[in-house]
């Protein structure tokens, strides 16, 4: 991916920096992950969310430079953009997440968000999927419970919803029932044994 | 009142405010109807309080009733397996944790409207599908329909469901939004087959545990196992020795007119049932343009207790004990003995005894012309969700239910139109979740 080539390289610099300070923090130790939680989609969706708030308790910036999962194939970091009407589109994170020490990230429907691409399995309401944070101090794993969603679309606009729907992009969770056990992500075919937690 | 007696009454209570409230609940209410009229009534404020979630038996049972309820039956889609279950109770917990502990839940649309729980409570009943996804062995004989019985005119759309949702709030804005929440992480699982909003008297009405009044204006549920006693744990846990909820100061024990409760009546429960109980929910629809026909009279010899303070016909006070045996100056019994207090009662039978937690409903619906009621037209819609607790439903509500589908002369305005049946599991420590002994 190509952001990540560029931050590794922007890092080669910042961590030459936090060695000359003695200890380097370890992400996973001072990263507080509150409420990670994912959209379960079916698999022909093809993408869909991780949330979750972040909460940088240690004395150093940290860049969340990546994400790696096994249920999809690519993950990207992603910013909501408004188009001064209500609507909203997303795209890649320049750089990474960046939270300062002290500070908090909030990653939510409608702002900033994981992405999980190229998805290989039905992410069903009730999974738990186990996403790994790349950050400049080390990565950091963290468990997300899918739960039905209908919002967090790629790109939404109020009053456009027929028209979003059905692009490219495939990400629709709608709610619109299609007769019979239609249970947006919950699809019948059962178990893939993953059942107990 | 004058205006100048009153503002010398709100002085006073300002002055005496401290010795008000410590003197008790009539103090305590003279100041804050006092200053409810003045300003903010902060002392009423309810938003807060919590009814915790874990615990060995479910929260919403043992629990003194909440202003409103929302009773949730939905029916399972048909891909849903025992792994499918696992994974919607253990969302459902996570959910109903967080909610009744003030919090949104995960992807919660509208998280500010969980910040007031207002003593939310969520309370979870199996029915037989459910429990058969766990295996055909674990299920229990009683979970099953009631016998149909002749008063019973059963609409068979509210009479499904296989797991129950009894969600109650002292806040109605709370409760709309915690049922909406519950049945968004329900719906990739389930489809909604019933649901019923309901209510008693608003938070800070009446003190707590003042016996409610049903649509008919009967002071309905005076002679009801008292919470944190052994009676309650023997009559509806099971066992005299039941866990008490958390917060309780222990159980009491009491000796009650009925007599003691055998200590047995957990005996019928399967060993995933432990600290579980039975709910029976009935709709009973309750004919208030019928109802008009009758006059107090009439009204306070059926019910054998008087409208006006509930009190029985054969004495002054509502807790004094009804005495079935007495004989009028006319030669009949005071208490008819086809009344709904005579056919409820068994004297005898300690274990005939049921815990209820009922729920009126009330609106205002055009009906049909009533040639039945001179030709007036039905106005309302209203009747009672009847949720009776017990260990036993066929030891301690059938007979009663019998009794009384047999001869009360309540009948007359009253008929069940919804009928239902559930298994109440235990309740889940943190980190599980509700039906964790069935599903693992």
């Amino acid at each position: 991916m190509k952001l990540r080539k560029t931050l590794l390289a922007a890092f080669a610099g910042a961590t030459l920096t936090l060695a000359g300070c003695g200890a380097d923090p370890v992400a996973a130790d001072v990263l507080k992950v509150d409420e990670p939680w994912t959209k379960a989609v079916s698999k022909d969706k093809g993408m869909t969310g991780v949330f979750a708030t972040i909460d940088n308790e240690g004395k150093q910036e940290i860049i969340i430079a990546d994400a790696e999962t096994d249920v999809a194939g690519t993950v990207e970091l992603h910013e909501t953009t408004s188009d001064g009407k209500g609507g909203m589109s997303m795209k890649e994170k320049e750089g990474g997440f960046v939270i300062p020490a002290g500070e908090k990230l909030e990653l939510k429907p409608g702002g900033e968000h994981i992405m999980l691409m190229d998805l290989k399995k039905d992410i069903k309401p009730g999974d738990e999927v186990k996403i790994t944070l790349s950050t400049s101090a080390g990565d950091v794993e963290i468990t997300a419970a899918a739960r039905e969603f209908t919002g967090a679309k790629e790109e939404y606009a109020p009053g456009e919803n027929d028209h979003g729907e059905h692009m490219d992009h495939g990400d629709d969770e709608s709610s619109d029932d299609k007769g019979g056990d239609d249970d947006h992500g919950e699809h019948g075919d059962h178990e893939h044994g993953d059942g107990k937690k | 009142m004058t205006e100048i007696s009153r503002r010398r009454l709100l002085g006073a209570s300002g002055i005496g405010a401290g010795a008000g409230l410590a003197a008790g609940i009539g103090g305590t209410y003279g100041v804050m109807g006092a200053a409810a009229r003045g300003g903010e009534d902060s002392a009423g404020f309810s938003g807060k309080q919590t009814v915790p979630f874990y615990g060995a038996h479910q929260a919403g049972v043992e629990t003194p009733p909440q202003a409103h309820a929302v009773f949730l039956a939905v029916e399972l889609k048909d891909h849903v397996d025992a792994a499918a279950m696992r994974r919607w109770l253990r969302i459902l917990s996570d959910a109903a944790a967080a909610l009744t502990d003030g919090r949104a839940p995960l992807a919660d649309t509208e998280p500010e409207m969980a910040a007031q729980p207002a003593s939310l409570t969520v309370t979870f009943g199996f029915g037989r599908k459910v429990v058969e996804l766990a295996g055909a062995d674990k299920v229990p004989g009683w979970l099953k329909p009631l016998p149909k019985y002749p008063i019973d005119r059963l609409r068979p759309e509210l009479c499904g469901g296989d797991l129950l949702m009894q969600i109650c709030s002292d806040d109605p804005l709370t409760l709309a939004h915690a049922s909406r929440m519950l049945m968004k992480d329900s719906r990739a699982f389930s489809e909604i087959a019933w649901s019923k909003e309901c209510f008693r008297r608003a938070y800070g009405t009446d003190p707590k545990g003042t016996t409610v009044r049903n649509p008919f204006g009967q002071v309905d549920g005076t002679v009801n196992p008292e919470i944190d006693t052994d009676d309650f744990a023997a009559l509806v846990w099971g066992d005299p020795n039941a866990p008490e909820r958390p917060g309780s100061s222990g159980r009491k024990q009491v000796e009650t007119p009925r007599g003691q409760a055998p200590a047995d009546l957990d005996s019928a429960h399967p060993d995933w049932m432990a600290g579980g109980t039975t709910l029976v929910l009935r709709d009973i629809v309750m004919d208030l343009e019928s109802w008009d026909l009758a006059d107090e009279p009439a009204r306070d010899f059926s019910v054998g207790r008087r409208m006006k303070d509930g009190s029985p016909l054969t004495g002054e006070r509502e807790h004094d004990v009804p005495d079935l045996e007495a004989v009028g100056s006319d030669g009949f019994k005071k208490i008819s003995p086809a009344s709904h207090v005579a056919r409820s009662r068994n004297g005898k039978k300690p274990e005939e005894q049921i815990f209820r937690r009922v729920y009126s409903y009330q609106s205002l619906a055009k009906g049909p012309i009533r040639d039945d009621v001179e030709g007036v037209r039905q106005i309302n819609d209203a009747g009672l969700m009847f949720a009776s607790y017990q260990a036993d439903i066929e030891r301690q509500y059938k007979p009663i239910q019998k009794r009384l589908a047999e001869g009360d002369l309540l009948n007359e305005w009253t008929f069940p139109v919804g009928s239902t049946v559930w298994a109440i599991p235990p309740g889940a420590s943190e980190g599980g979740y509700i039906g964790e002994t069935l599903f693992g």
